[in-house]
């Protein structure tokens, strides 16, 4: 028969081994609701996070030339964004981005439904992205791709274009009505990019 | 036995434990300078045993970790307390005074085990209902193919560090297998013409997803344990439906936070694969309508950041708005949300919570009253016969 004290200790140092314990690591599985993940991988509108190596990786890819159209008010560029644009008055601005990334960034299908995310749409069936896609070759990347998304007064208007290992995106969305009026400049500006010879 | 239980409550434990607790800070103080904080509060203090310095070749000296010297004091301290103790009304305070110590201690044991620290990062206008890790990143692969809802099978660090010798990790509910055939800790990928001036690095190799598709290359690098340190986890990852291997995969943490999902399909199903900081999941969203920033005028001193959200809560009847300032946590769900950093580009503005999980946080302060309740007892006490041997004189 143990005394009162040794098995109050022996209570106490069972506590402390097991609130000591460290998890087993195990493969979990769960579920969870669409609508919890963001639309893009980071948030849908916070900055995309660029590691030194992806900056790297950014760096070697041939760099297009371009005109930007009067009235695009250029905004900085970083290492992903080759080029950053505002467009039209205040309050209703559009905004138009240059963007690269290594291979297919996951092929046309995931960033069709990433943009019509981003606008607050459900993603698209192979059907609904078919007809949101079009041809548009540009000058050094003859199978790029024009696609046309519009929902709830909010619109984009984007070109992948595939060039050299990479994959180029020329993104203009805001609200619809800007994003319409700034179309012809924007087919301007596809019109005037210039891919380098591959290396 | 008795002669056990004599040492175990002995004064010269007591005071060995304290200088073994002292050595622990020092110790703990030199390595945190190279290792950074995580890591030596994890080594030092969240452990029974410990080696300083952490990592070095040669000598290296032994010492208690923290869990072993806090809970044999919490022993001596019990065992002192039965071995001198006498119950009386005079003693109350110290009894009172001594429980509140000991809920001291075991608090540390708890918050120590259970506390968990994770960021939340909601964009303008957006909604986010889970939360990342700081420091473990986790393999998963999820089944997108339902309509509403997607199946996520998780594979924790610590699992992955263990690489190949982990096995064929099955993927419950999935008719996929998963081998770690690589995993570093600090690996940032490049593209394939950096790779011949990195040292060390080489072309992933691999047949599937980005990393095949642009020849990505990655270039391992020691763990940096800086407190702002980013470093980049990447592992190579096979996967096997029953014996046939599907290909390998090249994953990242940072191609996971800016790169679209790689994706394959496999009977009929479509899946994501990718290495990411580990997610915290709950039961309800936060919903930034709009993030503050105010500056001193005329200055670039800030002066208040500040998050409106609002909570939607399918335990709640009805959504609650709230705003989450510098010192003004919001407590929701046995978990709480902190006011800790934010980004703003031309893609627009987002906020990051600090979000801290401690389910015995409120023990700290019933010990710190208890400690407070029993002096005041016993001095009270105390007092109260000074004061009445003096009027008897």
């Amino acid at each position: 028969m143990q005394s009162a004290p040794i098995r109050t200790i022996i209570a106490g140092a069972g506590l402390i081994l097991l609130a000591g314990c460290e998890d087993n690591p195990r493969v979990v599985a769960y579920t969870v609701p669409k609508a919890a993940r963001p639309a893009s991988p980071a948030t849908g509108t916070a900055p995309m996070a660029a590691s030194p190596g992806m900056t790297q990786a950014v760096a070697e890819f041939d760099t297009p030339t371009w005109v930007a159209p009067q009235g695009w008010r250029a905004q900085p560029s970083s290492p992903m964004r080759k080029g950053d644009w505002k467009i039209g008055p205040g309050g209703a601005e559009a905004l138009m981005a240059v963007t690269v990334f290594a291979g297919d960034v996951g092929g046309l299908p995931a960033n069709v439904n990433r943009w019509a995310q981003q606008l607050g749409m459900p993603a698209l069936s192979a059907e609904q992205r078919q007809k949101a896609v079009s041809p548009r070759p540009l000058e050094g990347s003859p199978d790029a791709v024009l696609v046309r998304l519009s929902h709830d007064g909010r619109a984009t208007l984007a070109i992948s274009a595939p060039h050299g290992g990479a994959t180029w995106f020329f993104k203009l969305s805001g609200p619809a009505s800007t994003v319409a009026e700034a179309e012809s400049d924007f087919q301007k500006f596809a019109d005037s990019v210039r891919f380098p010879a591959s290396r | 036995m008795k002669k056990f239980f004599h040492h175990l409550g002995s004064m010269r434990l007591t005071v060995a434990l304290l200088l073994a607790a002292m050595a622990l800070v020092f110790f703990g103080t030199l390595d945190q300078t190279r290792y950074g904080i995580h890591l030596v509060q994890k080594s030092y203090f969240e452990s029974w045993l410990c080696v300083f310095p952490l990592k070095a070749d040669g000598f290296r000296l032994p010492l208690p970790g923290g869990f072993l010297v806090g809970s044999l004091l919490t022993l001596n301290l019990l065992a002192a307390h039965f071995r001198y103790f006498r119950p009386s009304l005079a003693r109350a305070g110290i009894a009172v005074t001594h429980a509140g110590v000991l809920l001291l201690v075991v608090s540390g044991f708890l918050t120590a085990a259970l506390q968990r620290e994770t960021l939340m990062r909601i964009g303008e206008g957006e909604s986010a209902g889970w939360s990342s890790d700081l420091h473990e990143s986790e393999l998963v692969v999820i089944d997108t193919s339902a309509p509403d809802e997607d199946r996520v099978v998780a594979v924790p660090e610590a699992l992955l560090r263990r690489e190949s010798a982990a096995g064929r990790i099955e993927l419950p509910g999935m008719p996929l297998k998963a081998t770690i055939r690589a995993f570093h800790a600090n690996a940032p990928v490049v593209g394939p013409a950096m790779a011949g001036s990195l040292p060390g690095a080489r072309l992933a190799g691999v047949d599937n997803g980005l990393g095949a598709g642009s020849r990505l290359a990655f270039a391992p690098l020691a763990e940096d344990f800086s407190p702002n340190a980013r470093n980049s986890r990447t592992a190579l990852v096979e996967l096997f439906a029953g014996d046939t291997s599907l290909g390998t995969w090249l994953v990242n943490t940072d191609l996971a936070a800016s790169m679209p999902a790689q994706t394959l399909e496999h009977a009929g199903r479509t899946y994501e694969i990718a290495l990411r900081m580990k997610r915290t999941h709950f039961p309800f969203t936060l919903h930034l309508t709009k993030f503050t920033f105010d500056k001193y005028p005329g200055t670039e001193i800030p002066r208040n950041f500040a998050s409106d959200v609002i909570i939607r809560d399918p335990r709640e009847a009805g959504e609650r708005a709230v705003t989450i300032s510098m010192n003004k946590p919001l407590r929701h769900g046995g978990h709480t949300f902190y006011q800790a950093a934010f980004n703003q580009g031309s893609e627009g503005t987002a906020t990051t919570l600090q979000v801290v999980r401690n389910p015995g946080y409120i023990l700290p302060y019933l010990a710190v009253g208890l400690v407070g309740l029993g002096m005041t007892i016993h001095f009270g006490i105390a007092l109260a016969r000074f004061l009445a041997s003096r009027a008897g004189k």
